[in-house]
């Protein structure tokens, strides 16, 4: 142990994720040629993304103490996105270790029938089981605790992903996809609960037309755009006091462009170091048996991203995510880099509420804000383990966290794991073992109660719906 | 010199699964004999820049809002790994045209 940890501490993500990434790909019998370029993409991944934070950081945190300070808004806590979030989940000291092991595992439970999804060729989203891990592992130490955490994480997320596998494929029209990423199919059994609760308050009865909001509001799609209006929006709460003086606009202006720029450059360090997984994943595929039964082949969330209802509902989100983080009492967190990415978070709503952006959207703000608490909670956790990976950190309070990292079920497993405690950890593990049962005893019941509870026949979506 | 295709791959935010199915079909592409630029954006990017004509063929995981003269092809069989063949004699064609 003492070894590894010298070889971590002298070397650094940097240069230990692509020798991993690089043993990986040998393991899974790609050539040579392949497995380097492979783990030469990581590295440059990961440099490129400490040069954004580097030149970030000391632009945004001054403004975030402002905010703090002046404005008196205690929102110390800068959201960072889900790109980050992946970055580091996958440098932590034992993220990149956990990559190898999830992999096999996923493919032991599909083999073994455990499971109907092939997780596998998702394999991108698994770092959001690592980052758990990791928090884990940095509180408590204690490596066996961490790796049974994300196994168990693991098998809930795969009992979720089976449950709106025929909703989600359904409703996208993707045969035989589903997701399996974990921050999104952990939000399975909220939503259900949402979407049931809704209907019987009558949110079915409004209709909003996702076509013309998309068209109007579809600019603010655009990172770019998003970027320059909150960066512009916090730079003038950080200004408040003083919008007289030259030098806040200069700031003001300062962290509109910037903010602007991390937005638009980041998924494309980010498409650099996620291309390092791409042969990986593609062997990975090779071991998908059929046997002649029903399954599904886990697919990244962007699938169904760019669907009308769903990319309006995204949209629709922002504004609304703006203000709860403002007014909601106890939140920390400044919501900027996942504005653009709501659309992933609306999918599992959309396909539940069939299309109705109304009640989509009300499910999306509620998670949301269950989301804010959980983050704000776990914050320092993240923060230490992004310190940990060499993500430059102002000095002062500021902290950093990813929605990823705030998932409302995942946390809540978390913080049952880190109370160390057997009975505890071990009723959390039944409530899953009831579950798992009576799902794999009342499979076709459960899925036709998902599908009688969000069939609403509704035209308005169906007739806006790109194939 | 051999032609040169300028690709644009989408999906929801130009990260993950539209630089997958990119560096696929860009390596499909190349085997036929033409040399490949291609570039990664997310739904909303993609539908103000495509109408600018700067790309030959469009392939996506995540639908693009908005309807475009450029060829653009469904390419979510090259992400999940079923129905591969079909994404590239649709590329194919497309290419022919």
């Amino acid at each position: 142990m003492q070894t590894f940890k010298t070889i971590m501490d002298t070397f650094g993500p940097n240069i230990f994720v692509p020798v991993v990434i690089f043993v990986i790909c040998l393991f899974m019998k790609l050539s040579a040629k392949k497995a380097f370029n492979s783990a030469i993409l990581a590295a440059v991944g990961l440099v490129g993304f400490s040069m954004i934070t580097d030149y970030f950081t000391p632009v945004i945190s001054p403004v975030v103490d402002k905010m703090v300070k002046i404005a008196h808004l205690n929102l110390p806590v800068l959201d960072i996105g889900w790109q980050a979030t992946a970055v580091i989940a996958y440098s932590t000291r034992i993220g990149m270790i956990f990559i190898g092991i999830l992999l096999a595992f996923q493919i032991f439970l599909f083999a073994i029938k455990w499971t109907n999804v092939f997780m596998p060729s998702d394999l991108w989203n698994n770092y959001s089981l690592i980052l758990w891990g990791s928090e884990l592992y940095l509180i408590t130490k204690n490596v066996w605790l961490a790796s049974f955490l994300m196994l168990f994480g693991n098998v809930v997320c795969l009992l979720y992903s089976e449950m709106i596998a025929k909703r989600w494929s359904t409703y996208y029209g993707y045969p035989q996809c589903t997701l399996s990423a974990p921050h999104q199919v952990c939000n399975v059994p909220i939503a259900l609960g949402l979407n049931y609760l809704l209907s019987k308050l009558g949110a079915d009865k409004i209709q909003l037309n996702p076509e013309k909001i998309q068209q109007k509001l579809g600019f603010l799609g655009d990172p770019m755009i998003i970027g320059f209006i909150v960066g512009m929006l916090l730079g003038l709460i950080g200004n408040f006091t003083t919008l007289t003086s030259i030098a806040s606009w200069g700031q003001i202006l300062t962290t509109a462009v910037t903010t602007a720029a991390v937005m638009t450059i980041f998924p494309k360090v980010g498409s650099i170091f996620a291309a390092s997984f791409s042969s990986i994943t593609a062997a990975s595929q090779k071991s998908m048996k059929k046997g002649g039964r029903e399954w599904y082949v886990a697919v990244n969330d962007a699938l169904g991203y760019g669907e009308t209802a769903t990319l309006t509902t995204g949209i629709l989100m922002i504004p609304f995510a703006l203000i709860l983080a403002f007014i909601l009492p106890g939140n920390l967190i400044v919501p900027v880099m996942c504005l653009t990415g709501f659309a992933y978070d609306s999918e599992i709503n959309v396909a539940l509420a069939d299309g109705n952006i109304f009640k989509a959207l009300i499910m999306d703000i509620l998670i949301f804000a269950g989301q804010l608490y959980i983050g704000s909670y776990f914050a320092p956790m993240f923060t230490k383990i992004a310190k940990e990976t060499g993500v430059t950190m102002p000095k002062g309070s500021l902290m950093v966290i990813g929605f990823v990292a705030a998932n409302i079920l995942m946390g809540l497993i978390t913080i049952a794991f880190l109370t160390k405690n057997p009975i505890i950890i071990g009723a959390v593990v039944i409530l899953y073992v009831i579950q798992f049962v009576y799902y794999k005893r009342n499979k076709r019941k459960v899925t036709d109660i998902i599908e009688k509870h969000s069939d609403y026949s509704n035209a308005l979506s169906k007739k806006a719906k790109v194939s | 010199m051999a032609k040169t295709i300028n690709l644009l791959a989408v999906c929801g935010s130009g990260t993950v699964s539209s630089t997958m199915v990119a560096e696929k079909a860009s390596s499909y592409i190349e085997s036929l004999g033409y040399n490949v630029n291609s570039q990664e954006l997310n739904p909303q990017q993609a539908s103000v820049r495509i109408p600018e004509g700067q790309f030959d063929l469009v392939i996506y995981t995540s639908p693009i809002p908005g309807t475009f003269e450029v060829p653009i092809i469904n390419a979510t069989g090259l992400l999940t790994g079923i129905g591969e063949e079909q994404v590239y004699s649709e590329i194919k064609q497309a290419l022919e045209k």
